[in-house]
């Protein structure tokens, strides 16, 4: 404690802005405040900045103890010895130090800078003159570069950005994965220009609402940045904090992550994962394709023990599997065009002779699940035909008609042989037969007719689809 | 069982469907369906009475055959799954018991399967 006499009722009084507005416009604008401490009489003033430091209001009466109450209880002891020694008539009556202030009103905790001289009168301290000024943001930003060594060793770099400049100071790191030369004056859209194209606008969009008075000033984003010295990409995570003052955005403070490879890793186990989703589901396609040529090797087992033929038949049948599959893995998972698949099956067998059969009304997409066992019917039709019918006789006898009628899709295969010598009614026996009679038309949960009239044959195939034309 | 111990066939693709019909049909049992639907299964079960059925698991557009399983564990109807790969992990635990035999299935072996839940 200074010695100083102390008093509770003292005449202390304001120090009013009035002492010249030029004055006060620089105090204003330097946030520096202005005191006066009269030892002898323990009488203090302070100007309205100072008070607001303290938290207390213009109207009150102030001594030095109101000064020492505010102060952080931890720095009461270092103020007291600074004051004392200023005031003490031996010394050079400087007063220079930084302590914290904690607000009456509640407001949080500040740092301050006061200087002072004191002026002695025989031997005596009279007057000590001063300013306070409010360093609270230059002390966090100290306390901020403490830790610049650890940040350092993080990979994490941090910046502070003047919004209204858009001038921004940076910390090497940041330097480093910008790819800047480290000499020159950085500004907001030096940041900008290092971004990848694809993510400037989310980048900028997100700043403009960092800045925003009306929002929380807290930004938080990953994105690319691509090093002005051509060094490799990188990803980095930035969050950054704007500080408002009378509803302006002052000072934006950030810290960025290079997190190239941690991203890189994530990327790397989502692309295993997706691998490994389609070798399952490739699994499951290739059991599933075995046990549909099973099924046809049981189903179309022939009757008459001729094994030559029943094996070029199978081979037939296979192919036309191995060519409806081709089509279905181009499509890429679309709905495939039914007059594709019915030229593709006429294309395998004949060639490509487009006049042996003609095909009137509209495309039909199916979806891919139904393409195979709709080629498998087209197959057998088409082999049919090759066997007995037109097709053997190289005609134009072959009539296909599409159509599409409230969500059904009907698939018309006329076959005229006129004067022919089949059995009439629906045809049995072979493989052919009992897959276009029955299983076509179940698998696809539609309705079918299949037979022989004096006219020829006749295959027609209605069934739900829901997409249909597209 | 004085008649043929009758089957019923639930799986979406008939043309495997129509081939396990076939091998049954070989070995001394009737066939009810086969199926490619739930809802035309059920059909099956309320009318034909089976007394085994054999159920694929994925019935297409992500639908399951396990409410039908469901009715005939009620009913106490033997069934079996065969189904696709893959699909097994993706059942209820509820048919823990109920035994799976994957696509492509090995004649012999599935024959002998059917014959255990006839007995």
């Amino acid at each position: 404690m200074p010695d100083v006499k102390k008093t509770t009722t003292s005449n202390s009084k304001r120090i009013s802005d009035n002492q010249g507005d030029r004055l006060a416009a620089a105090l204003e604008a330097a946030h520096v405040g202005v005191f006066e401490f009269e030892p002898q009489t323990g009488i203090a003033t302070w100007d309205r900045r100072v008070g607001k430091i303290w938290g207390i209001p213009d109207d009150e009466q102030i001594n030095y103890e109101t000064v020492t109450a505010g102060l952080h209880p931890d720095d009461v002891a270092m103020h007291d010895a600074v004051t004392a020694k200023a005031l003490d008539p031996n010394g050079d009556g400087i007063l220079d130090m930084e302590y914290r202030v904690i607000p009456r009103n509640g407001e949080p905790m500040r740092w301050v800078h006061a200087v002072a001289k004191c002026s002695f009168e025989d031997d005596k301290p009279v007057l000590l003159l001063g300013t306070v000024r409010d360093i609270t943001e230059r002390k966090k930003l100290q306390e901020f570069e403490h830790f610049s060594p650890t940040l350092e060793a993080a990979n994490i770099g941090f910046f502070e950005m003047d919004p209204q400049t858009g001038k921004v100071e940076l910390s090497d790191r940041i330097v480093k994965i910008w790819g800047l030369p480290g000499d020159e004056e950085v500004t907001h859209e030096t940041m900008v220009a290092g971004v990848h194209p694809d993510e400037v606008a989310k980048v900028r969009e997100m700043a403009a609402n960092a800045i925003d008075p009306k929002g929380t000033g807290v930004m938080e984003h990953e994105y690319r940045v691509l090093p002005r010295n051509g060094g490799p990409m990188r990803w980095v995570r930035a969050v950054t904090t704007c500080s408002f003052e009378k509803d302006k955005a002052v000072r934006v403070r950030g810290l960025v992550m290079d997190i190239t490879e941690k991203r890189e890793l994530q990327e790397y186990k989502k692309l295993q994962e997706y691998n490994q989703i389609l070798v399952n589901e490739l699994q499951h396609r290739v059991k599933n394709t075995l046990a549909t040529v099973m099924s046809v090797i049981r189903l179309s087992k022939p009757k008459d023990n001729n094994i030559e033929n029943y094996i070029l038949s199978l081979e037939e049948r296979l192919l036309s599997m191995s060519q409806s599959h081709s089509l279905v893995n181009r499509s890429d998972g679309k709905s495939i065009d039914i007059k594709t698949v019915i030229e593709k099956e006429f294309q395998a067998y004949v060639g490509p002779e487009t006049d042996l059969y003609e095909l009137q009304g509209p495309s039909l997409f199916i979806p891919p699940a139904h393409v195979r066992i709709m080629s498998m019917a087209v197959h057998e039709l088409v082999t049919n035909a090759s066997k007995h019918g037109s097709l053997g006789l190289q005609n134009k006898k072959i009539t296909i008609t599409t159509a599409l009628k409230d969500g059904n899709a009907m698939f018309k295969w006329e076959e005229k042989s006129e004067g022919h010598s089949l059995k009439l009614g629906q045809p049995k026996g072979g493989f052919g037969s009992f897959l276009l009679s029955k299983i076509v038309a179940a698998e696809l949960q539609g309705a079918v007719k299949y037979e022989i009239n004096s006219g020829g044959l006749l295959f027609v195939l209605e069934f739900p689809l829901r997409e249909g034309l597209k | 069982m004085s008649s043929l111990p009758k089957v019923l066939i639930l799986d979406d693709q008939q043309l495997i469907a129509y081939s396990l019909a076939a091998i049954l049909e070989d070995n001394g049992f009737e066939v009810v369906g086969p199926y490619a639907t739930v809802s035309s299964a059920l059909q099956g079960i309320e009318t034909l009475d089976p007394d085994i059925a054999i159920l694929d698991i994925n019935m297409g557009d992500g639908t399951t055959s396990e409410p039908l399983a469901d009715i005939l564990m009620d009913k106490q109807v033997p069934f079996a799954f065969v189904t696709g790969y893959g699909s097994v992990v993706s059942i209820s635990s509820r048919f823990n018991d109920i035994v799976k035999m994957h696509k492509p299935v090995r004649t012999t072996k599935f024959v002998e399967m059917v014959k255990s839940l006839a007995a």
